[in-house]
């Protein structure tokens, strides 16, 4: 079953002389429950691809089409509610709420849709991440790789169809890098969600289902093999 | 934690410590309107228990209406207390005499003392029949008499006996005419003017029970009785405290606090909202990555305005104590050290309408001051969170040109955000502009409390048809008394002058030296030295409408006079005729030799009552002693007073603006927290930081200073001209003292407040400047 469907997106910095084509009519589109790596040089436009998809920055051209609706059909304040429900993010530099500890900055999505947040899901998603022991412990208290799996937690929890990981293995060192993606991957397999990761690394990238490719803004699908 | 809210409360605590300033800034706007409330309310406090010891605890006074139809008001309104009350000889101009002295007759009921003005009967009782009277102490001193003596009021109808039966105190009222007064049983008072053909006026006092609806009562009474202004008398000064007449003090004093508040508030608003601002720009990835993970704008804005009531909390107690205690103390100032009229000041009170005001106008400061940075916090753009670089972007490019690169970046950093100068300039500039426009106030003060000019007189010596009977070995006489410290005399003549455009009549005035030595001080133009010495040379008195003008001439008497000097100011208001001052030679020139009319004196300091008896003593029985001393005390007490407030709040504004300087530099540093760890990291040392913030904070002085000045100036000369050159003739010029002192605290605090932010940034690790989110 199709979960994201991307047609000839494409984005442009700047005008005339000085403009930039980060992105160049750039389609393709993945499955519900698909883990694929993008991969590519600094500046290829790997980023600008990942927060077009999450709908944090607006195309020049082209469609982004998650769970059947068009992201860039909505309004700003329907475009917030989407995401908050339907994507999750995590990011090379985990970017928790400092002030908050490993358990609320997970449930922290949930409480801004006004909704309860699910105990035991909650539970479940710490002894699977293993970090049973350090939920009441703050980001500061807690090792990179640690806080990483409280980013990918507070990606989960609310259960989103989507996950855009910007180089989650970025910051961390290659043991704790593994463990990161085959967290990643095992939750996705679980709860059926759909990943869509940046990364540098070739052997990550390797243990991708599928691996796309952006040079000089152009995607290129590579299918499994890199 | 049960909803995102929550964040706010957690998030707050955790920035406790770094949002110190914020605290600071909501702490202050808190303590301020405190403050002016509480005043505001310790003041009304003390005005009303001083308008009932003044003017009596009535609510209204019934003129002209029949006895019975002024007591019915009983059966229609909560009346608490009447009393009858009738005063004859009240100008003191009928041969109504005791001891050959003019005598006021009071005629009223015991309620008079009991409800009305409680603390007047100083000893004895109220008069049980027709045969008793009381008298005041004024006629205890010049009779010495004392309760049970008998004494006899004559008048035209023949004499009456009473027996003293007490004694009541003296107002300023009775202390300036010198008077004498008699308060006898209404009925008898009656009996006696009746005798001497006098028409009766009586008077009924009503207090009504405490109640918010005196106003309306009145109305109805005046309705159903069809009575007029004319026969229903308000007791304008207690009613108008209490709120229930329009034209009243206490309306233009809280006016004053209104104004206050909103000054407090604007400059609240912006300490905070600054603050704020800064906070917000610090944290622009972090509201970026609140809005990845799926926060609304509107949440943002929620938890940007939660956060700050957080800070609201924790500083309502802090300022609500601060405050109180502020107030005791400046109660404590005016209730012993000013004293006088301020000696009734409550010290050690508790204001809770000024709390609960402060705390409700806190929090709308808060509300309001926390709108611009949660609308700034809610606009950032969730991309600022995945790409590190929220703020700083489209700043222009630095123009280095010959200057060195650290102060020319300075600089840049000024002009580079044209909203950004535009916010602090006007901020910089309303604190001068304040400052310059209420200094006129200082100038407004020294001319509008006349009394406390050099010239004023403790007591004052004149008959009571201001003839010219005293005599100059009278005033030798009185210099010889131990105790008095200045003997000055004038004579008076109101004449009719020739040859004059600009006037008929003129009174004439004549000066000794040491008036003209006063004079000094009040010299418009010209030469007071000329009208001293060379006879045919006066001074006039600047009055609004009057045009003359130095050189003009007039006749009198055969003799012309020649203007040589204009005064600002004269201690008499000489009603519609121009005052014209002369030396003793030149009057004496013109009338021949001539009496004083009036004798004043001023007494040395530790001498009182005892020299005021020698005085006494010395003077013709017919001549009125009249005692200023307690009005003066009064006026010199005000004059402290409005000295207090008026430096307090220039200090006040003064203390903002260095306040609101430093936190703005502080926050605009913060807010490039980052860029500035950039440069240390590319090697920057930190005395080129300390130049580069220096340029930059004296670049918004400046820009302030010259706003400031350029709008501060024409309000300045405007306001001085409306309340200044209107009433004294003194021509507006460039306040030099005012203009020097507010830029001199806007440059120098522009100078210190780059010290401490970089000794902030200097203490930080390079990589947690640049790293930190």
């Amino acid at each position: 079953m199709q979960l994201l469907e991307v047609n000839h997106l494409s984005k442009t910095y700047g005008s005339g002389d000085a403009a930039v084509h980060a992105l160049k009519s750039a389609s393709f589109t993945l499955q519900k429950g698909e883990f694929a790596a993008v991969v590519g040089e600094s500046g290829s436009g790997k980023s600008t691809l990942l927060n077009l998809i999450g709908g944090l920055d607006t195309p020049t051209a082209g469609s982004v089409i998650i769970d059947g609706k068009d992201i860039f059909s909505l309004n700003d304040k329907e475009l917030t509610v989407f995401r908050r429900r339907n994507i999750g993010f995590i990011f090379q530099s985990f970017h928790l709420i400092p002030e908050l500890n490993a358990e609320q900055n997970i449930m922290f999505p949930v409480l801004l849709d006004s909704r309860r947040p699910d105990e035991k899901y909650l539970d479940e998603l710490l002894h699977v991440l293993g970090l049973e022991e350090r939920r009441s412990h703050l980001p500061s208290q807690l090792s990179g790789g640690q806080q990483q799996r409280v980013a990918i937690g507070r990606a989960l929890f609310s259960r989103p169809a989507l996950i855009l990981a910007d180089e989650p293995t970025g910051n961390l060192d290659s043991e704790n890098s593994r463990e990161v993606i085959r967290l990643l991957k095992e939750t996705s397999q679980k709860y059926s969600q759909t990943v869509l990761m940046i990364t540098h690394n070739r052997a990550i990238a390797q243990s991708a289902e599928r691996v796309l490719r952006v040079s000089d803004g152009v995607l290129t699908d590579l299918g499994r093999c890199i | 934690m049960r909803s995102y809210l929550s964040l706010a409360g957690i998030s707050a605590k955790a920035h406790r410590k770094s949002s110190r300033v914020t605290q600071l800034c909501i702490m202050i706007a808190v303590v301020l309107v405190i403050s002016v409330f509480s005043m505001v309310d310790f003041e009304y406090m003390h005005m009303t228990e001083k308008l009932v010891r003044d003017h009596g605890n009535w609510h209204i006074a019934l003129n002209h209406v029949p006895k019975e139809e002024a007591e019915s008001v009983w059966n229609e309104a909560d009346v608490k207390a009447a009393c009858w009350y009738d005063t004859f000889n009240y100008r003191l101009d009928q041969p109504i005499c005791l001891d050959g002295r003019p005598i006021c007759i009071i005629g009223t009921e015991e309620s008079f003392f009991t409800d009305f003005w409680k603390d007047m009967l100083t000893e004895g009782r109220f008069p049980q029949n027709g045969s008793e009277a009381l008298l005041n102490q004024n006629a205890e001193n010049i009779l010495d008499c004392r309760v049970g003596d008998a004494v006899v009021i004559q008048t035209p109808a023949g004499e009456y006996s009473y027996t003293v039966c007490g004694f009541v105190s003296d107002t300023s009222y009775s202390l300036a005419r010198d008077a004498l007064i008699a308060v006898l049983d209404y009925t008898e008072m009656g009996r006696m003017a009746e005798a001497n053909g006098q028409a009766r006026e009586m008077q009924y006092y009503i207090q009504f029970k405490q109640s918010l609806s005196i106003k309306k009562t009145i109305a109805n009474l005046k309705a159903s009785h069809g009575w007029t202004d004319e026969n229903v008398a308000e007791n304008a000064a207690l009613l108008g405290i209490m709120g229930m007449s329009t034209d009243n003090y206490i309306v233009g004093l809280y006016g004053v606090a209104a104004i206050l508040v909103v000054i407090v508030v604007l400059a609240g608003i912006m300490m905070i909202s600054g603050s704020l601002n800064a906070g917000v720009a610090q944290r622009t990835e972090y509201y970026g990555m609140l809005r990845c993970i799926g926060a609304g704008k509107r949440q943002v804005k929620r938890l940007v305005r939660r956060e700050a009531l957080h800070w609201l909390l924790l500083a309502i107690p802090a300022g609500a104590v601060i405050s109180t205690l502020i107030c005791w103390v400046i109660c404590a100032v005016l209730a012993y050290g000013i004293g006088g009229e301020w000696a009734g000041m409550p010290v050690g009170r508790i204001s809770w309408i000024g709390i609960g005001i402060g705390v409700l106008v806190g929090t709308i400061t808060v509300i309001l001051a926390a709108a611009a940075p949660a609308k700034r916090a809610a606009a950032v753009s969730p991309i600022a969170a995945v790409s590190g670089s929220g703020d700083g972007q489209n700043a222009g490019m630095a123009k280095l040109g010959k200057a060195p690169v650290p102060i020319a970046l300075g600089f840049h950093h000024v002009f580079a955000k044209k909203k950004n100068l535009l916010l602090m300039t006007a901020s910089f500039a309303l604190s001068i502009i304040l400052f310059l426009t209420f200094s006129v106030m200082i100038t407004w003060i020294e001319n509008a409390l006349t009394t406390n000019k050099p010239y004023s007189p403790d007591i004052s010596l004149y008959y009571s048809d201001y003839s010219a009977g005293l005599g100059s070995d009278l005033a030798d006489d009185l210099r010889g008394i131990a105790g008095v410290k200045h003997v000055y005399a004038r004579m008076h003549r109101l004449t009719e002058v020739e040859n004059c455009e600009k006037a008929n009549k003129i009174d004439l005035i004549s000066y000794d030296e040491i008036q003209f030595a006063w004079a000094r001080a009040d010299l418009l133009r010209g030469d007071i030295e000329a009208a001293a010495n060379e006879t045919g040379k006066v001074i006039i008195a600047f009055e609004k409408g009057t045009a003359f003008e130095l050189g003009d001439t007039m006749d009198v008497n055969g003799k012309t006079l020649t203007v040589a000097a204009l005064l600002s100011d004269s201690p008499f208001s000489a009603g519609s005729n121009p005052t014209v001052i002369c030396s003793e030679e030149t009057f004496s020139e013109i009338f021949g030799a001539c009496n004083y009319s009036v004798i004043d004196l001023q007494l040395k300091k530790g001498y009182g009552d005892e020299t005021v008896a020698d005085i006494r003593s010395i003077v013709d029985d017919k001549v009125i002693l009249s005692d200023r001393r307690e009005g003066n005390t009064e006026t010199n007490s005000t004059y402290l007073a409005f000295s207090v407030l008026v430096y307090g709040f220039l200090a006040m504004v003064a203390m903002i603006t260095v306040f609101h300087i430093i936190n703005s530099i502080s926050m605009s540093v913060i807010a490039r927290q980052r860029q500035y760890g950039m440069m240390r990291a590319i090697g920057m040392d930190s005395s080129q930081l300390r130049q580069m913030i220096t340029a930059e904070s004296l670049g918004y002085g400046i820009s302030g200073c010259l706003v400031g000045c350029a709008a501060g100036l024409p309000l300045h000369a405007w306001f001085y001209r409306a309340t200044i050159s209107n009433y004294w003739g003194i021509a507006w010029q460039i306040p030099w003292p005012q203009l020097l002192i507010i830029i001199g605290v806007v440059l120098c605090s522009a100078f210190v407040a780059a010290r401490g932010p970089v000794r902030r940034i200097m203490s930080r690790p390079v990589t947690e400047a640049v790293g930190s989110l």
